[in-house]
């Protein structure tokens, strides 16, 4: 059974400005002295309607106050009255305490006092009810959030009460505050993300987009992102078509759709961005459009491409390590075994044996084989020490006519030279890489060309996605690439009987463009020709 | 004459054809010694010679220009089982590769692996093999 104490106002709205009041705070030492022995009907009612309100303002988490106002329009300190509802919400167990003025302020936070003193001021002079929402520290010093709504009660144009409800707003206050801070949070991350995030609709309209996504619009195109524009209009033209497949597919299928990919910045410059695409569905799977997060990988990339490379050169190190290791085992011991064998057999033989001249004669030639191996060898380690010359500009045509010079006497008359370096007149190489090259190409289209033929070679230049392309094309005898493609710039490997070669052209070839950081190719069909084509850094 | 000594040499070097040449000649001086620079002349030759049934020790390179001497072995395996039969395979190389001779061995045809030069204590040993077989 609740208390009768139970203090409470039923208010009701009239159709002045005015509550009118229906039920009033009693004095509780006045109500003592009404007591009757037998409540009577209306007493009954109103002790239950008593009990109705004070669930409904525990249910509420509100209670309701008054406090008396004197003539001269000053509050009566002592005349605070509190619901049972009030005295919780401060912190109180219902009548602890000993109400009064004082004790209402000094639970108002100190930083919202002024707020809370200036709303009952106004609400007096303007004669109208006030609402504000403000701080309490309660008894246990916990800091509540409340709601204050109150109004006075005129008599004859004097106050003569205020009265009001207090809402316990702590809970939803606090949700609202975690929701806030959620929200806040969500949004500081997504400003200063290192991803940049577009959201697009289905239309292929920008809806919103993260300053990260904005500073990659600025960077790739030189424009700002802006709502409500075509996505299209921001990106680069190479690319569109790609995008926008990748985009109708995300929302065709639901896929999420993702590739790293390099973009040409206006400077020149290159970034690659890791592009993300997925759908956005509300909350009955509705498709709302598509997000695109773009984050860059530049670095990454690069490192990637750093450790590839790095791969390729040890590889190729290991490559020429092993074609030494054959070397030694092949071309320099057979000659040395030639002369192990032949020195073993002259001790027996007679001079005037006419075996005797064949051995020495054996003997000369398996050393001056010795030699050239040795000298082969030297020439290939002398190479890899050019590389540290430096890498000049050099005229195409030059080349040419210093590699026909170097190669004199080997150069017939009936070679027709078809040069075409419209396109680019120089290359930037080592020069004297470049001179071994064309010599030993051009060298080749003379030494294994068709007999009773015209021998014609064609050195053309062009560039391409930044690349010196060099062509070199014969119309000799070619090469059985099925047989030999894995062989051709190889050391020591020779592919023609009747010719004359050591198996040192190509692979010196081979070397040097790799060395200058370039890529060969050949292309050949036995009867027809062969061609080479170079490519360089430009 | 029944067991007269055909030997072929294949090598693209003529010094040591001409050197295995004179060593099988100091240990067997009746031995004919056919030398071969070009592995596909001396298969042209093998079959060329269909009728004999005289067993031939055959010397070869590895190392060498177009066809090397696993090109020779590989279309060696393609002749008629016969003349496979009659030919002893030994191969001449200068290479010290462990692989080259566990890759030449993976061969059946092929009796052993020799490493240049050929010595005549070689020949004397391979001799005496052929006889008792």
């Amino acid at each position: 059974m609740k208390s009768t104490d139970e203090n409470h106002t039923l208010m009701n709205r009239d159709n002045s400005d005015l509550f009118v009041i229906d039920a009033r705070f009693t004095p509780v030492n006045s109500r003592k002295t009404n007591k009757i022995d037998t409540p009577s009907r209306e007493e009954l009612l109103a002790s239950k309607e008593i009990q109705r309100v004070a669930t409904l303002q525990k249910m509420a988490q509100t209670g309701s106050w008054e406090i008396a106002y004197n003539d001269k329009g000053v509050s009566i300190s002592e005349s605070l009255q509190w619901s049972d509802q009030v005295y919780r919400i401060y912190g109180y167990e219902p009548k602890q305490v000993k109400l009064n003025s004082e004790l209402f302020y000094s639970h108002v936070h100190p930083e919202d006092l002024d707020e809370m003193i200036g709303a009952v001021a106004e609400s007096l002079v303007l004669k109208k009810s006030f609402n504000v929402g403000h701080r309490i520290i309660d008894k246990n010093g916990k800091v509540k959030y409340v709601q204050q709504s109150g109004e006075f009660v005129f008599d004859k144009g004097r106050a003569i009460s205020l009265i009001g409800i207090t809402q316990d707003l702590t809970e939803k206050k606090t949700q609202l505050l975690q929701l806030q801070s959620t929200r806040s949070n969500l949004k500081n991350i997504l400003e200063n993300a290192e991803t940049g995030y577009v959201l697009i609709n289905d239309a292929l309209e920008v809806m919103t987009y993260n300053p990260k996504a904005n500073e990659f619009s600025k960077m790739l195109n030189g424009e700002e992102l802006k709502s409500n524009k075509p996505l299209l209009a921001f990106i680069q033209e190479c690319k569109k078509s790609k995008a926008l497949s990748a985009i109708q597919h995300v929302l065709n299928t639901g896929t999420t759709f993702c590739e790293e990919s390099c973009f040409r910045l206006p400077n020149g410059g290159r970034i690659w961005l890791k592009v993300q695409m997925s759908l956005i569905l509300n909350s009955q799977r509705d498709v709302l459009g598509v997000t695109i997060a773009l984050l860059n990988i530049t670095q990454e990339k690069r490192l990637i491409l750093e450790k590839e490379a790095m791969n390729k050169r040890l590889t190729q190190r290991n490559e020429v390590l092993e074609q030494f290791a054959y070397i030694v085992s092949h071309n320099l011991r057979a000659p040395l075994a030639n002369i192990l064998g032949l020195s073993q057999l002259i001790t027996q033989l007679n001079p005037e044996d006419d075996l005797f001249d064949s051995t020495t004669q054996g003997l000369h030639q398996s050393s001056a084989n010795l030699d050239q191996v040795v000298k082969d060898l030297n020439a290939i380690l002398k190479m890899r020490d050019e590389i540290k010359e430096v890498e000049a500009q050099v005229d195409l045509e030059e080349l040419v006519q210093e590699a026909i010079d170097t190669l004199g006497s080997q150069n017939q008359p009936n070679v027709q030279f078809k040069l075409d370096f419209n396109q680019t007149r120089t290359v930037k190489c080592v020069k004297a890489y470049m001179l071994s090259i064309f010599t030993n190409l051009i060298g080749n289209s003379i030494k294994y060309s068709k007999e009773n033929s015209d021998v014609v070679v064609e050195v053309s230049s062009s560039v391409k996605r930044g690349k010196v392309i060099i062509n070199f094309k014969d119309n000799g005898i070619g090469i059985d690439l099925k047989k030999h493609g894995d062989n051709i710039f190889k050391l020591y490997k020779r592919f023609h009987n009747h010719k004359e070669g050591r198996g040192m052209g190509l692979y010196m070839v081979h070397s040097q463009v790799l060395a200058l950081g370039g890529e060969i190719k050949i292309d050949s069909e036995v009867g027809k020709g062969t061609s080479f084509t170079i490519e360089l850094p430009a | 004459m029944k067991n007269e000594n055909i030997f072929i040499v294949i090598d693209d070097d003529p010094v040591n054809n001409f050197l295995s040449k004179v060593i099988i000649r100091k240990v067997l001086p009746e031995a004919i010694v056919y030398e071969f620079t070009q592995p596909i002349e001396a298969l042209e030759f093998i079959q060329s010679d269909n009728e004999s049934h005289e067993l031939i020790t055959l010397f070869l390179d590895i190392n060498m220009p177009i066809v090397d001497g696993w090109g020779f072995l590989e279309r060696f395996k393609l002749l008629d089982a016969h003349l496979i039969e009659k030919i002893d395979i030994y191969m001449l190389s200068s290479s010290l590769d462990e692989r080259d001779k566990i890759k030449a061995k993976s061969y059946k045809s092929v009796q052993d692996y020799i490493q240049k030069p050929l010595t005549m204590e070689g020949v004397e040993l391979i001799a005496s093999k052929g006889k008792a077989a």
